[in-house]
């Protein structure tokens, strides 16, 4: 098939920025996305240009590396798939196609469709673990887990950082990554002794960061590629209302 | 890592919780205040409008009506801070935009809460310049010194059906009435996901119920002024 | 020089216990004078930059990715290992030690494989005790499957995720440990060369990925998890960024590099669909439990649609050559007979290359038997990823499927406290070669990197500083010492060497071509004249590489062409020396098929007497013979037997 691209290219974080055209005349409709991308970078290569860089690397929907906003829509118009599992069939021969990376101040672009995501694993820094030093732990049977909370934690678990989340959010909030980690330990017996204290310091950690604050349009959501529920930020409102609120003995914030 | 103790006004969901808290008290007030106006749809309207606007003055003591307008008054501008100073964060969030960006889930409703909110503010001025400041708005001062109404100093009945003869007032009272009811669409559940109240199991219903709540707010204003203008008061 | 294992002796079942007490500690004021580098940050290197850091040593880690939470690990879909018998249904540390000996195809080294075991129970609390949501029963307690053809249930899941999941729990250690300060974390930094100084690991050589800044960073002791070299095959399961040259470096330095010519092919990965295709996709083995594996029985049929081919004209080549296990025979075999239809010429799909490189797994009489929901149940999220890539149902039409190369059992050679042979040099996970013989089984890939990484290391490395720390840090090594000049102006030169080529072609293109090499002539099958022609393509590739490499653009910033030229650079040595050892060992043994070497059935044929060792390769230079030292192997506990599947 044959398609026309449109590609956000931006030397460095300082440049400008602008639309680059480029047209792709053998484009196999079973190629991935990111493979349609390889093949156009390997082109630009051997014209001795410089070829259009894009974070990627276990192309199997997992690592949460790829993410760029493709006709408008965080990872492409098909739902539940990041980038790199997108094929090209979801595309019409003779397309037109405009690919921009993901644009958020948290996430400042370092080269064309490559952004600095290193604000998530802050946020996860700043609580997003349960402080268990190793060779401490119980045996692992030792606290029963109902299936149905294992289950939920697991798909609060499932998010896999790829910020698509903040992309597609009309203000560019962090709320569904910070929520669905929050979630996942605050629901766990692990993550109780420190629920509070978690909450509150990966919501600062997330403001701090720069990121917009949830208004509730519920783009995060359908952008996600894993289904993350908008149902875990009501879940971590209510939680952090009560360390803000309620629990007095952590007011002792970062 | 030890930092700077945050307030809850401070942060995002902070100012969200303020916002929410504050529209349960703007929520509670536009019912109070559409019930009180629909008695001009009562057998006697004059009656029943006039002595309505004379109790909430009269009051205990006419205390009440102060400390409720003290309180709405915080509850606005609490609300109105909140969108500010969320609304400037979330701008600054995103200093480059999308050249192209689809919407998935967003609703017109949720996309335009910000100028929903500031076209509401505009009415409120409006409409307080109208009625209650009467700053010389056709029909909008009606003098009244009748002893029966000991509190009132206008015929309130009277300035309402003036003023709904006139279209252009109807269709500002109209028009802002539709923007209240998409603001109330959006905020109705909005607030509720905010404060935490959420459960799969009601979610949907959460949904349904904000969109009826907003769907009787604004029909149910919308029905005064165009009862007056359709003739329908009697 | 001899390769000593340095496990203690004695009784195997308290070896580690009576090795732990035997060596020297650290005390805690002293662990904060010592700086541990430690290279990648998987389920091994995360698992103990966060737990030396927790033990109070200064760790500075580095990872390629944007972020620790990214390193391939988290693809590893099926599950981990863990001898707890939870289930009660006859698992012991000694049989899962037993069948991973046994699985290996007894070319491991026993002690090592013991502690694994041991090690594999404490995984499963300390998990669990981070949070790491598996999978439950309904009673609360965990459950398990059984995985990979296991006689008995010891697999622990979360979901087809648990690679995810498991390194989630170990990134966020690392994470807690990054916010106090006490790890020092470099992301999008590569490791381009190891500093070796006065026989010691001392250091290594770093270029920033973004700005392209060279760096060198030093410390007590090198901890190496790098990963696998499965993509020297350029199509393989790993992630695109997955390199061998943080090893290879090593290896250039001193560090023998062992069996590279164990890899392991997997058997149900999505076929190949054209000349862009970039990296192939693995599908659970689990596929196998119901579907049935086919091709036509005339090579005139191969192009039909696979639903109007009648029952007589299939060939369900499993069934028919392994009546008793059929379509559950181990991964190699499995592997191994895909490619043997194909190579005749009755593979089936797209044709690329002029070739059909695929097989169909029919779940028609799965769906007839169970009905389509039943599938659905077991399924359903595997289809639905086929769909998504393939564009066919498979609940109307059969799956294809065809082996990739997924795993690499061979890596640096460690002794059993994980040490190279540079000392203060460890290397840990899939980078090392240590617990997996010639073939690994399913789920122990996650078990291994965390039992290295959470409960070997902390102890060993304390061992090496106790004895030599005092000697070490009154050698001080820094950006002056001649060893680190050297290492800095070598990488400099290779990079300036890199874009000053001029050529044509991408790294890309160089890297596919290698592939394509290891592919056909070093991979599922492989024999003498084979590997014979790979030595002399192989060189000649490298030198059209040197010659003919386009990479455009600059050496200091985002420079995604230079970074990969890097690796390819690396590959195309390591390839050599994966044939090399192919071509050396002269017996077929799990992951390592010689053509040569089958019983007149086709199964593959160990010498035992001649080539029960390590084969560990010392670098003497680029294109010149590696010198082989060998590690003898001793089975006092498993029996050495030949497998049968028939």
């Amino acid at each position: 098939m044959k398609i026309t691209l449109h590609v956000w290219r931006q030397k460095s974080a300082k440049d400008r920025g602008d639309f680059e055209t480029h047209r792709l005349d053998d484009v196999s409709a079973d190629s991935s996305f990111l493979e349609m991308l390889d093949q156009l970078n390997d082109g630009l290569v051997e014209q001795g240009r410089e070829p259009v860089a894009f974070d990627h690397d276990c192309r199997e929907g997992i690592c949460g590396a790829c993410g760029m906003v493709i006709n408008g829509y965080a990872h492409g118009p098909r739902a539940l798939t990041t980038a790199c599992q997108l094929h090209m069939r979801e595309f019409g021969d003779g397309d037109e196609i405009w690919i921009e990376p993901w644009r958020a101040k948290a996430f400042p672009v370092i080269k064309d469709l490559a952004v600095d995501r290193s604000a998530f694993d802050r946020i996860i820094g700043a609580g997003g673990y349960v402080s268990v030093n190793t060779g401490s732990a119980p045996d692992a049977n030792e606290i029963a887990i109902p299936k149905k909370i294992a289950d939920q934690a697991m798909d609060a678990a499932t998010c896999i950082g790829c910020g698509a989340c903040v992309a597609a959010c009309p203000n560019a909030s962090a709320m569904l990554f910070t929520s669905a980690k929050v979630s996942h330990l605050g629901m766990l017996p692990q993550g109780q002794v420190e629920r509070f204290d978690r909450v509150r310091n990966m919501v600062a950690q997330h403001d701090a960061e720069g990121f917009g604050g949830c208004t509730n349009h519920g783009e995060c959501e359908a952008a996600c590629p894993k289904g993350i529920s908008l149902e875990w930020i009501a879940r971590m409102n209510r939680d952090f209302l009560k360390a803000m609120v309620a629990e007095r003995d952590t007011v002792s914030a970062r | 890592m030890a930092g700077q103790a945050l307030s809850l006004p401070q942060t995002t969901i902070g100012k969200k919780a303020i916002m929410a808290a504050s529209s349960i008290i703007l929520m509670g007030f536009l019912v109070g205040h559409l019930g009180g106006n629909l008695l001009i749809f009562a057998d006697n309207p004059e009656q029943a409008v006039n002595a309505y606007s004379n109790w909430l003055r009269e009051f205990g003591h006419g205390s009440v009506i102060w400390i409720v307008r003290a309180v709405l008054i915080a509850a606005v501008l609490g609300h109105i801070w909140g969108a500010m100073t969320i609304t400037a964060r979330n701008k600054a969030a995103r200093p480059v935009g999308y050249r192209r960006k689809q919407s998935l889930r967003s609703t017109l409703a949720s996309r335009t809460m910000v100028y929903g909110g500031m076209a509401i503010t505009a009415y409120i001025i409006y409409h307080l310049a109208h009625l209650t400041f009467h700053a010389g708005i056709p029909g909008g001062f009606n003098p009244l010194d009748d002893p029966a109404y000991p509190h009132l100093t206008t015929n309130v009945y009277l300035n309402l059906v003036e003023s709904f003869q006139n279209p252009g007032i109807v269709g500002i009272y109209v028009l802002a009435q539709v923007f209240l009811g998409l603001h109330l669409y959006h905020g109705a559940w909005s607030f509720l996901q905010t404060l935490g109240a959420s459960h799969p199991r009601y979610n949907e219903t959460r949904k349904l119920a904000a969109a009826a709540f907003a769907g009787l707010i604004s029909v149910g204003f919308i029905l005064i002024p165009l009862g007056v203008q359709f003739g329908l008061v009697k | 020089m001899e390769l000593r294992s340095n496990a203690p002796e004695g009784p195997i079942e308290t070896a580690w216990e009576r090795h732990r007490f035997d060596m020297k500690l650290v005390n805690p004021a002293n662990k904060r004078k010592f700086t541990v580098l430690v290279v990648g940050t998987g389920l091994a290197g995360g698992s103990a930059a966060a737990t030396l850091a927790e033990l109070g040593y200064n760790v500075k880690a580095f990872c390629f990715q944007d972020s620790p939470r990214r390193a391939h690990s988290i693809a590893a879909q099926g599950g981990i290992n863990a001898a707890k018998n939870y289930q009660g249904d006859g698992d012991s540390i000694y049989r899962l030690f037993y069948d991973t000996v046994k699985g290996g195809d007894f070319r491991s080294r026993e002690r090592n494989v013991y502690r694994l075991a041991q090690l594999s129970v404490e995984i499963i609390d300390q998990a669990a005790a981070q949070g790491v949501p598996f999978a439950r029963e309904y009673g609360g307690l965990l459950a398990n499957r059984s995985f990979g053809g296991a006689q008995v249930s010891r697999t622990f899941y979360a979901r087809g995720q648990t690679g995810q999941q498991l390194l989630l729990g170990c990134y966020q250690a690392l994470s807690r440990q990054i916010d106090a300060g006490n790890v020092e974390m470099h992301a999008r930094t590569e490791m381009l060369e190891l500093i070796v100084d006065n026989g010691r690991a001392r250091g290594i050589v770093t270029r920033d990925l973004l700005t392209g800044k060279i760096d060198t960073h030093f410390g007590d002791a090198v901890i190496l998890a790098t990963g696998g070299y499965g993509n020297a095959y350029f199509l393989s399961t790993n992630a695109m960024g997955s390199n061998a040259t943080a090893a290879w470096r090593a290896h250039r330095k001193g560090a023998l590099f062992a069996n590279p010519c164990y890899t392991q092919i997997h058997p149900t990965c999505i076929p190949v669909h054209g000349t862009h295709q970039s990296k192939l996709t693995l599908m659970s083995e689990s596929l196998r439990n119901d579907g049935r594996v086919w091709v036509p029985k005339k090579k005139e049929d191969c192009g039909k649609d696979p639903r109007k081919i009648p029952e007589s004209d299939r060939d369900y080549y499993l069934e028919r050559k392994y009546p008793a296990f059929g379509n559950l025979v181990p991964r190699d075999i499995a592997s191994r007979s895909a490619k043997e239809v194909c190579d005749e010429g009755r593979g089936v799909g797209p044709e690329v290359d002029g070739r059909r490189l695929g097989v169909y797994l029919d779940f028609a009489d799965a769906i007839e038997r169970l009905g389509e929901d039943a599938v659905r149940d077991r399924y359903g999220n595997l289809f639905e990823m086929y769909e998504r890539i393939t564009d066919e149902n498979p609940y109307k039409t059969p799956m294809r499927i065809y082996p990739a190369v997924h795993y690499t059992m061979g890596g640096l050679w460690v002794d059993y406290n994980l040490q190279s042979t540079i000392p203060g040099l460890f290397v840990l996970g899939e980078a090392n070669f240590s617990d997996h013989g010639a073939n690994r089984l399913g789920a122990s890939a996650l078990m291994q990197g965390l039992a290295d990484g959470y409960f070997v290391i902390p102890y060993t490395l304390g061992n090496y500083l106790g004895h030599h720390g005092r000697e070490i840090l009154a050698n001080t090594v820094d950006a002056s010492s001649a060893s680190t000049k050297a290492a800095v102006g070598d990488v400099e030169a290779r990079i300036e060497k890199l874009l000053g080529i001029g050529g044509k072609k991408s790294p890309d293109h160089f890297h596919r071509r290698l592939g394509q090499i290891m592919w056909d002539k070093c991979g599922m099958a492989r024999n003498k004249a084979g590997l014979e022609e790979a030595l002399v393509e192989i060189p000649k590739l490298r030198e059209e590489f040197y010659s003919n490499l386009a990479v455009p653009g600059s050496g200091d910033d985002f420079n995604q062409t230079l970074v990969k030229a890097t690796r390819v650079a690396d590959f195309l040595e390591i390839g050599e020396l994966m044939v090399r050892d192919a071509l050396n060992r002269e017996e077929s043994a799990g992951g390592h098929f010689r053509e040569e070497h089958q019983t007149p059935e086709g199964e593959a044929r160990r010498d035992d007497e001649n080539f029960t060792y390590v084969a560990a390769w010392e670098f003497n230079g680029v294109g010149v013979e590696p010198t082989l030292h060998k590690e003898q192997l001793e089975f006092e506990y498993v029996k050495l037997t030949q497998r049968s599947y028939k």
